[in-house]
């Protein structure tokens, strides 16, 4: 029963650990970059704009160091954003 | 609307037709390719719906192309394999900052800027707005974005490479002084640069393009005190309906500055070959940076910011008239770019620097004597204008030149001095009368545009003429005539073939005694003699100060004829004349750049005869000479005039008792006034070199009308009764106002009287 007790405590511990490590995975966004901004990579953000006349969202490129390229982005069905709209999961 | 090369290798573009200048100040509107004819006008530059938008094939069919310009896409590379690319990208491209890679491009962003603005016209895929021009990329991005310092240095490369023009298509959301910097030394050295306005749907420009309006400290302290010396623009997106995409960032204060060009779904050159399409502001940018390499390779005269100045100038207003704060200025407009803008002028000078006149201002006005004298000169239309930005255009002078209105019957018949006369009561010998005809008044115009003349016949012309003329016999010799707002033509004439014409034809006074219709209406007094029953003599004098409201009859004429009769039943006259018409010669005017009329002087020479062959039957001649020595001042084209010298002549027969007794019949061939000889030398800019130099050409034209007016005049007269009594004509007038083109005028009159 004794033993019982010290696996549940370690279960429990494990688990909270768990737990606090969940908490710290989803990374804080830098400062000035929208909280809807979806990080793709390195300095690179996606920034969901609106939806265009299909109902297709829109993004737009952003970076927190310099500059990022002016081209508007679709999702993918695969999550990656591309340029060309027919690519896009909206297609 | 062509351009052509002129024999200075210089730039001359060519307005086929005056109203292509209506063009002028952004008008226009974009799309409209459809119907063209142009043979730019392929499936290749149809793929990209933005060239059409904004004009472009304006541009291709007066070679505009981009050649010779070098455009710097600061970018993620350039896909150097691809077919519309890899010709037209300079050896000199490179990475730059902390970008360590090739040049080729790995993301695609470059790539695809880089075919909107110089894709290779080879009838694969779609071509680019300059087509012909060279793409420097600067490689600053792997995978989209930059810091400020390779975006920097970026910049500096392009600069350190001499390159024209330089595309930005990035936004920034942590722009620094660093990259202000960089941007001010491109501008420094002349270089005009382009920038996306950004994605973010804002208010207003990105932070770098925003840059574009920026004029120092005052308005720009924040920006490091950036002076963009209007050299930058700024550009937002448009779609195919030339409405404002809804992710553009809007014009907001930078409105002076920023154009709007096509941005959404632009199909362009893509990574790996081939096309996609593609939006966003950073394909709206490339479209104005490859009009920019246009307007620098087509204007090389002009400088970096008047190439600026010129597309935001010439860009179709959208939205809010004028500047606004969401389109900026407009749509760009290559087809306005291209039109002569501002005041158009004719260079007077040997350099663009030298005075010039309005092309508005001038024009020339001629008389019926020179008929379609200048505006058979083909000469005329070898001449330049030149726009506000002193660019050169071909215009046809001719179009400046209103030809003479044809003298016509009709117009005498209704203005024949006894077309409705009420006669007062008065002691024998003298006589009053006045007139109350409507006349029908025939007018040239000067339209707005195009410079056409036109018969004006409307109610504003109408006026009731209201005539006075009293006459009155001294004694048995000498008589006295005196007329108020009368036509000299209706006082005094030929006395040898009025005598025998009288009440019978119309418009013989234009032919026999063509000085009388040099002037308009005004006063008028009149002395005849008789010496004896074979012998006499009339003086006649004429004022006008332009009662009648045209451009030209103003002045004053004097006259003196003498008859004399011998017995045979010939009877000869001689006759003598002096006009002086204010501002006008011969009924004509000029001013602007063909000199300004002043008052000229004619002097009028005539002898008549005639003859009766019966009782019944009369032939009859005139003759007259006329010459002047034009004067003009002011700079003109005209210079070292020669005297004019013009005739006119009519003959004719009447037979009186033709088909019954009293009736008279009468047949007469007439030329009113026509120059016949004269001589200028004409001046004309034909050309002009990079320098600002004006090239002229001069010859010696001849005044004189290629065509000669004609009139045959039948005309017939019968009493009905002892109250009353028909007149009636028929005449034709072949080329008509001495224009060989005229086609031939056609009246018919009949005229019916009544005493009371």
């Amino acid at each position: 029963m004794k033993s019982l007790i010290v696996v549940a405590g370690l279960v429990a511990i494990v688990a909270l650990a768990a737990c606090q490590k969940g908490t710290t995975m989803t990374k804080q966004l830098p400062p000035g970059v929208p909280e809807n901004a979806i990080h793709v990579k390195d300095d690179l953000y996606m920034i969901p704009i609106k939806n265009d006349n299909s109902g297709c969202m829109m993004y737009r490129a952003h970076s927190t160091k310099g500059a990022a390229v002016a081209a508007i982005f679709y999702r993918a069905s695969d999550g990656a954003f591309v340029m060309d709209k027919a690519k896009s999961a909206c297609n | 609307m062509k351009i052509i090369k002129s024999g200075l290798n210089i730039y001359i573009p060519l307005i086929a037709v005056l109203s292509a200048l209506s063009a002028c100040g952004g008008g226009g509107g974009g799309g409209g390719s459809s119907s063209s004819t142009s043979s730019f006008d392929t499936t290749e530059f149809q793929a990209n719906y933005g060239l059409a938008s904004i004009n472009a094939l304006t541009a291709y069919d007066n070679s505009g192309t981009g050649s010779g310009i070098t455009v710097a896409v600061i970018d993620t590379g350039i896909d150097q394999t691809h077919t519309d690319l890899t010709g037209n990208t300079s050896a000199s491209s490179a990475s730059a900052g902390s970008i360590a890679s090739s040049v080729q491009d790995t993301n695609g962003h470059g790539t695809q800027v880089a075919g909107i603005i110089a894709a290779a016209r080879n009838s694969v895929d779609t071509h680019g707005v300059a087509f012909s021009s060279t793409l420097l990329a600067v490689k600053i991005s792997e995978d989209g974005t930059a810091t400020n310092a390779d975006l920097a240095a970026g910049v500096d490369f392009a600069v350190a490479q001499g390159v024209k023009v330089i595309n930005m298509s990035f936004a920034s959301a942590a722009f620094n002084s660093t990259v202000a910097t960089s941007v001010q030394a491109a501008v420094d050295a002349g270089i005009i640069v382009v920038a996306a306005s950004g994605n973010d749907g804002n208010s207003q420009a990105d932070q770098v393009a925003r840059l574009a309006n920026c004029e120092g400290a005052s308005n720009c302290a924040a920006f490091n005190s950036f002076d963009a010396k209007g050299l930058m623009l700024a550009v937002g997106a448009t779609d195919s309906s030339n409405a404002i995409a809804s992710f553009s960032n809007l014009a907001g204060d930078t409105g002076s500055a920023f154009l709007v060009a096509p941005g959404v779904s632009i199909v362009t050159t893509a990574n790996g070959g081939g096309t996609t399409t593609v939006s966003g502001t950073s394909f709206s940018a490339p479209h104005v940076a490859g009009a920019v390499a246009i307007i620098l390779q087509r204007f090389p005269s002009l400088t970096a910011k008047q190439a600026v100045t010129l597309l935001l100038s010439s860009a179709t207003d959208l939205g809010a008239t004028g500047t606004d704060t969401t389109f900026g200025v407009g749509l760009l407009n290559l087809q306005a770019a291209f039109s002569a803008q501002g005041v158009s002028s004719i260079p007077m000078a040997a350099n663009v620097k030298g005075a010039s006149v309005h092309l508005a201002d001038s024009k020339v006005m001629l008389g019926s004597a020179f008929g379609d004298a200048l505006s058979e000169q083909a000469f005329l239309a070898e001449a330049i204008i030149l726009d506000a930005y002193q660019r050169a255009y071909y215009v046809d002078l001719r179009n400046r030149i209103v030809a003479g209105t044809a003298t016509l019957v009709a117009m005498s018949f209704l203005q024949s001095s006894d077309n409705t006369v009420i006669e007062a009561p008065a002691p024998a010998g003298i006589s009053f009368d006045f007139d109350v005809t409507g006349v029908h008044k025939v007018r040239l115009s000067d339209q707005e545009m195009g410079f056409a003349h036109h018969l004006e016949d409307n109610l504003k012309a109408r006026e009731q003429i209201g005539a006075l003329r009293f006459s009155a016999d001294i004694n048995r010799q000498t008589g006295m005539r005196l007329a108020l707002r009368s036509s000299p033509l209706a006082l005094f004439g030929d006395n040898v073939t009025g005598a025998v014409s009288s009440n019978l034809f119309f418009n013989t006074g234009w032919t026999s005694a063509p000085q009388l219709s040099m002037l308009g209406l005004g006063s008028s007094l009149s002395l005849s003699k008789t010496f004896d029953r074979q012998t006499s003599l009339d003086v006649g004098f004429h004022q006008s100060n332009g009662a009648d409201q045209s451009d030209t009859g103003r002045g004053y004429l004097g006259q003196v004829r003498v008859s004399h009769g011998f017995d045979n039943g010939l009877r000869l006259g001689l006759g003598a004349g002096y006009v002086t018409e204010k501002e006008a010669m011969f009924r004509s005017k000029s001013s602007g750049a063909f000199g300004q009329t002043e008052d000229n002087h004619s002097q009028y020479y005539s002898l008549s005869a005639a003859r009766s062959l019966t009782k019944d039957l009369t032939v009859f001649a005139s003759y007259t000479e006329a010459t002047a020595q034009p004067v003009f001042s002011g700079d003109s084209l005209f210079s070292n005039w020669g005297r004019v010298q013009a005739n006119a002549f009519s003959a004719g027969i009447t037979r009186q008792s033709a088909f019954a007794a009293g009736d008279k019949l009468g047949l007469t061939l007439g030329q009113p006034l026509r120059v016949y000889r004269s001589g200028v030398d004409l001046t004309l800019p034909t050309g002009r070199d990079l320098d600002g130099n004006i090239s002229q050409a001069t010859r010696r034209v001849d005044l004189g009308p290629t065509g000669r007016q004609m009139d045959i005049q039948l005309a017939y007269r019968r009493s009905l009764g002892a109250s009353s009594s028909i007149r009636t004509f028929s005449t034709v007038s072949l080329q008509p106002g001495h224009d060989r083109n005229a086609r031939p005028e056609v009246a018919a009159g009949l005229k019916w009287g009544m005493n009371f």
